[in-house]
C-alpha cells in the first residue's frame, strides 16, 4: 500500500516549469532515495509532496486521501520534513528545537507528556545530538545542525519522512550514522523519500531510487537497475566506474 | 567558550517576580505623586463613602492613571515580542507596521480640528480607527501573500506618509499654542487621564491580547523558518495577519490613550529573551508584565525627577531606549560581522 504518491504533478513558477509531469510512490516499509543533478527539481518535488508548494496539476495522495483535502495540522502530524540548510533563527538550545517536533502534536496549552519526552529522547539519541542537547542551536557546525533538524523531525514520529539532502554536510561516520537512521525508520513500517547526492550511499541504504534529471524523472527501480553507467553518464555527464557486487558504488572518473 | 545556554531562572519564577514588581509599582503609583497619599488612610475613606480630597485623588487621578500605565504598557510590551517573533528580528518593534502613527495622527488630527475637545471620547477612538486603517493600508499596499520584507518596506512607508500627515498639521496649525498641544499631545503623557480613558481603551486592548492567545506555539516554530513551520501544520500568512491586527487593536489603543511612547516594545522583549532560554512564545508573557512594569516605573520616574515642568513619560522612555537601541546595533553589527 502506497504511503505518498504522485500522479503526473507538474510545478512551475515564474513562468518556468520545474517538475514536468512526474509520478511517483512510497510504499509502507521502503526507503527511497531522489537522486539527480543540481537544478533537476528535487527539492521542488519534495517540498510539493510536503504540501509546501502547491501543484499546477496532477495530485498527491497520502495513504490515499488527497493531501489538499487534510487539514494543515493532520498533515503536520503525519508528514515531517526535513530543510536543506534549514535556518535557525533564535538561540534556543539543541534540546528545544528537536522538542519543536512535538508541536503538531499538542494543543496551544499543553505541555510535553511522558510519551512527547520519550519521543524526543529517541530522536536525541538517534541522531547523536546527546552531546551537544544544552548548546545554543545557531553556534553548531553545519554538520550538526542538519542532524539537530533531522532529529526535530524524528521526535514529530510522523508517518513519512521527506529529507532533503540530509547528509551532504555529515562526516562519513554521521553519514553512515544518519542514513542508518533513515533506514532504521523505514524499517519500522514507516516510508522515507531522502533526496541524495551520494550515488554509493543511495545504492547501499535505499530500496529504490528516482533519478530526475530537467523536471523530470528519467530512471526509476532498485539501485542497480537505475545506477547504471550509462544513465549516469546521460544525466550527470560524467563517465564512472561502478563496483561492488551487492551493493555498487560509484567512482566518477572523468567529465565528459 | 560558553555555548552551553542555560536559563538561571525557570519562566514561571520569572513571570511570578515580574508580577510581584508590577503590583509594588502599582502601588508606588498611586502613592507617589505631588501630594504623597496615606494610601490606606485614603482607602478607608474611598470605602466609607467619604468623598475627601484623598479620596478623589486616588480614584480619579492615580487609580485611572496607574490603571493606564500597566494595560498600555503590557500591551506594547506583548506586541513588540509578538512583532520580534513574527519577523525573528530583535529589533523589530510594534510601531513598524504603521499602526503606532496611524493612531497618533488621527489623534492629532481631532486635536487640530478642534474636535477633541468636543467630548474625552472623540480622541481615542480616533486614534484606534488611525491605528486599524493604517494596518489595512499595509494589506492593501503589501497585498496578502507578501514577503517580510515587503511588508516592513510598507509599514515603513505608512508610517513616513503619517509622519508627513502630522507634519502638515503642525505647520497648518492656527497658533503657536495649538502647534505645542499637537508636539505635547505625540510625546507619550499618561496625566490627566480618566477613568473614562481607560475603561474606552479596555476593549480593544484586550481584544488585541486574545487575538494573540495561543500565538506562542507557533512563533517557536516559526524559529525553524517559515517553510519548516509551515510543514509543522502552521500556516505562516495566517499567524502574520493575526497577529498584525492584535497589534493594530493592543497599540493602537495605547497609542489613542497615551500618545506615542516608544521603546518600551522594543527594550522589554530584548531584556527578557534571555531569560527564557529565547524561546517566542515564553517571551510573549513576561513581556507583557515587563512592559507594564517597565511604564508604571518610567511614569512613577517622571513624578519623582526634580524637572520643571514635569517630563512626558515618552520623553524619559525614549531618553533610557534609544540609546539602549544603539547599543542593540552595535551588538548585533558585531555578531553580524
Amino acid at each position: 500500500m502506497n504511503e505518498l504518491s504522485c500522479t503526473s504533478v507538474s510545478v512551475s513558477r515564474a513562468g518556468k516549469k520545474l517538475v514536468d509531469n512526474v509520478s511517483l510512490h512510497i510504499g509502507k516499509g521502503e526507503l527511497v532515495g531522489l537522486i539527480g543533478p543540481n537544478g533537476a527539481g528535487k527539492s521542488t518535488l519534495l517540498q510539493m509532496l510536503a504540501g509546501l508548494i502547491k501543484c499546477d496539476s496532477g495530485e498527491v495522495y497520502l495513504q490515499q486521501k488527497n493531501l489538499a483535502s487534510l487539514s494543515s495540522r493532520q498533515r503536520g502530524r503525519q508528514l515531517a520534513w526535513v530543510a536543506q540548510n534549514g535556518p535557525v533563527n533564535w538561540p534556543l538550545t539543541v534540546e528545544r528545537i528537536v522538542s519543536l517536533g512535538r508541536r503538531p502534536h499538542l494543543g496551544p496549552w499543553q505541555h510535553l507528556t511522558d510519551d512527547d519526552k520519550q519521543a524526543i529522547e529517541y530522536a536525541i539519541e538517534a541522531t547523536d545530538c546527546h552531546a551537544i542537547r544544552h548548546q545554543d542551536a545557531t553556534t553548531l557546525s553545519g554538520g550538526e545542525r542538519t542532524r539537530m533538524l533531522l532529529a526535530r523531525a524524528l521526535a514529530t514520529q510522523p508517518e513519512i519522512l521527506l529529507a532533503d539532502e540530509p547528509v551532504a554536510a555529515l562526516d562519513l561516520k554521521h553519514q553512515l550514522k544518519t542514513m542508518q537512521v533513515l533506514r532504521d525508520f523505514a524499517n519500522r513500517n514507516l516510508a522515507c523519500l531522502v533526496v541524495l547526492h551520494d550515488l554509493s550511499l543511495a545504492a547501499k541504504f535505499c530500496d529504490r531510487l528516482y533519478l530526475m534529471n530537467a523536471t523530470t524523472i528519467v530512471a526509476e527501480g532498485t539501485p542497480t537497475q537505475v545506477l547504471t553507467a550509462a544513465n549516469i553518464q546521460q544525466v550527470y555527464g560524467v563517465e564512472v566506474y561502478i563496483g561492488g557486487d551487492e551493493h555498487p558504488w560509484i567512482l566518477p572518473v572523468r567529465e565528459c | 567558550m560558553n555555548n552551553q545556554s542555560r536559563q538561571i531562572i525557570s519562566t514561571p519564577v520569572l513571570s511570578i517576580l515580574l508580577a510581584v514588581i508590577v503590583v509594588l509599582l502599582f502601588i508606588a503609583s498611586l502613592a507617589i505623586g505631588r501630594e504623597p497619599l496615606p494610601l490606606l488612610s485614603s482607602l478607608g475613606n474611598m470605602l466609607q463613602g467619604d468623598g475627601g480630597a484623598n479620596a478623589i485623588i486616588l480614584t480619579q487621578i492615580r487609580l485611572p492613571r496607574a490603571l493606564i500605565a500597566v494595560f498600555a504598557g503590557a500591551s506594547l510590551g506583548l506586541c513588540g515580542a509578538a512583532m520580534q517573533g513574527l519577523l525573528r528580528n530583535p529589533l523589530a518593534s510594534p510601531g513598524l507596521i504603521g499602526s503606532s502613527s496611524g493612531a497618533a495622527l488621527f489623534a492629532v488630527f481631532t486635536l487640530y480640528l478642534g474636535t477633541a475637545y468636543l467630548s474625552p471620547l472623540v480622541l481615542p477612538l480616533a486614534g484606534m480607527t488611525g491605528a486599524l486603517l493604517a494596518t489595512a493600508l499595509v494589506y492593501l499596499l503589501a497585498g496578502r501573500n507578501a514577503s517580510v520584507t515587503t511588508l516592513i518596506l510598507a509599514g515603513v512607508a505608512v508610517n513616513a506618509m503619517a509622519t508627513a500627515g502630522m507634519s502638515l498639521l503642525l505647520n497648518l496649525a492656527p497658533s503657536p499654542y495649538a502647534v505645542r498641544e499637537l508636539v505635547l499631545w505625540t510625546m507619550g503623557d499618561i496625566t490627566d487621564r480618566s477613568m473614562n480613558d481607560f475603561w474606552l481603551m479596555l476593549p480593544t486592548t484586550l481584544l488585541g491580547w486574545a487575538i494573540l492567545v495561543g500565538v506562542g506555539g507557533k512563533l517557536d516554530a516559526l524559529t525553524l523558518g517559515e517553510r519548516t513551520a509551515m510543514s509543522m501544520g502552521i500556516n505562516p500568512i495566517t499567524l502574520r495577519w493575526r497577529v498584525f491586527i492584535a497589534v493594530s487593536f493592543a497599540v493602537g489603543a495605547a497609542v489613542a490613550t497615551t500618545g506615542m511612547i516608544g521603546f518600551v516594545g522594543l527594550v522589554v522583549p530584548h531584556l527578557l529573551r534571555p531569560l527564557v532560554g529565547h524561546e517566542p512564545g515564553k517571551v510573549l508573557f513576561t513581556s507583557a508584565l515587563g512592559g507594564a512594569a517597565l511604564l508604571l516605573a518610567a511614569d512613577v520616574g517622571v513624578r519623582i525627577l526634580p524637572t520643571d515642568p514635569p517630563l512626558k513619560v515618552g520623553v524619559l522612555t525614549a531618553l533610557v531606549g534609544a540609546p539602549f537601541f544603539l547599543y542593540l546595533i552595535i551588538r548585533s553589527r558585531r555578531h553580524y560581522l
